[in-house]
Parts: C-alpha cells; sequence; structure tokens
C-alpha cells in the first residue's frame, strides 16, 4: 500500500508554492502530480493526470496541483465575511 | 445520434429569501450518488467547499491541498472531486470541492463560482416569491 498522509500533501502544496513562477516558466499552464517533492508528471488536465498515473499512483497518493501563473491555480477566493466565518468555522 | 438539449433546475421559495439554499445529490469517487444534502449558493465564493462531514461520510479520497483566502483570514484545505446533481437530472461532473468548517452551519455545500459560471443562473423575486433556476447544456444518446 503506497503510503501519504496529509503532512506529506501539505509538505507538496508548500513545495509547489515555493517554486511556483519557476514551474510556470518551465511547462506553462499545466496540471502537475507531485509526490514528496517530485514531479511525477506534467498533463494538460487533471483527467489525464489522474487516468495516466491510477496504475502506479492511487488517487490520494499524491497531490495534483493546477498552475496557470497566478495565485488562483491554488487559491480559492471567499468574498462575504459571512461565508468566510462559516467557512474557517470562526 | 447525440444531440444537445438544455436541463433546468428550478427552485421557487414561498417567500423572499436572502439565502439560496437547495438540497443536492453528490457522487463521490465516481461511485455512488448520496441524497439531499444541503447546498448554499454563493456568487461570492471563486470555489465550491464540502463540510468535514460530507468528506468523511462519502469516503472522498483528497486529490490535493489548496488555499481558502477570506476577509477573515486563509486557511489550507483537503480538495476533493465530485459530481454534483440537481433535480431535474442537471449534473455538475469533477468539481473541486474544498474540505471547510461550513457543516457547523448545518451547510453540507457551498457552491461556487466554478460551478455557476458552467451554467445559466436566474433569480427572480416577483410577487412576494424568490425563484431560482440554473440550466445547463447536456448531451443525450
Amino acid at each position: 500500500m503506497i503510503r501519504y498522509t496529509d503532512k506529506d500533501r501539505h509538505n507538496d502544496f508548500d513545495w509547489f508554492v515555493k517554486h511556483y513562477d519557476e514551474l510556470y516558466k518551465q511547462y506553462g499552464v499545466s496540471h502537475i502530480a507531485i509526490r514528496h517533492q517530485e514531479i511525477l508528471g506534467v498533463f494538460d488536465t487533471d483527467t489525464e493526470g489522474i487516468d495516466s498515473l491510477a496504475e502506479m499512483y492511487p488517487l490520494g497518493t499524491y497531490s495534483l496541483q493546477y498552475c496557470n501563473g497566478d495565485e488562483s491555480g491554488y487559491t480559492g477566493y471567499i468574498y462575504s465575511p459571512e461565508i468566510a466565518r462559516m467557512v474557517l468555522g470562526l | 445520434m447525440s444531440k444537445i438539449v438544455t436541463k433546468t433546475f428550478t427552485k421557487e421559495y414561498s417567500e423572499v429569501v436572502n439565502k439560496l439554499i437547495t438540497h443536492v445529490d453528490i457522487i463521490g469517487n465516481k461511485i455512488k450518488v448520496f441524497h439531499a444534502y444541503s447546498a448554499l449558493w454563493d456568487t461570492g465564493a471563486t470555489v465550491t467547499c464540502i463540510s468535514k462531514n460530507v468528506a468523511t461520510s462519502l469516503h472522498l479520497v483528497p486529490i490535493t491541498e489548496k488555499e481558502a483566502t477570506t476577509p477573515l483570514g486563509s486557511k489550507n484545505c483537503k480538495v476533493y472531486i465530485i459530481d454534483i446533481i440537481l433535480d431535474n437530472d442537471v449534473r455538475i461532473d469533477d468539481v473541486y470541492a474544498y474540505e471547510t468548517e461550513i457543516g457547523n452551519e448545518n451547510i453540507d455545500i457551498l457552491v461556487g463560482m466554478d460551478v455557476i459560471q458552467r451554467g445559466e443562473f436566474v433569480i427572480s423575486n416577483i410577487e412576494g416569491k424568490t425563484k431560482f433556476s440554473f440550466s445547463m447544456p447536456a448531451i443525450i444518446d
């Protein structure tokens, strides 16, 4: 069984954000599969990535990130303070 | 020969409301349909969110982690892929859903602009009643 913990996923997210600009420069708009700070593959669509990796890496054993050159690739925005309170559990 | 038709989900309330809350079905991991989750529609969110309870009960597998940014602060969230089904077979596939704390407010899913922008979203308030509809094209064999 391939192990991939929440901490692993979080570390890969941090790594992705840290290297975001250089990844965009190298791969352009893309979906990048990352596991333990290593790139498993770069894909045009998320579906292509999931299908291509399925045999060796089941869903949940890596992090699939969208790279589009700005922070909206890895950020969702909640504009209403009331909804923000709900989302954050405040 | 396949043809494209438009399917429409409509919700009519008995009064004018300030929150659009409907019930939706959710498919997790492309396997099962789960019924009647409470959904709040929000044009002020760029992404869709689900409660921890939904993620746990559907045994969803996180595909990645992303950041939710709000006026009150930011939070890193596990993100899952789900399909959402409305009445009248209006189906929205491959939605990225951020796991958040919305379950504390008895909301199971917050439907954001990533979903709303895929179809035609119409709201009217006539004769003291709110009516809202969401239409999407669908391919019929």
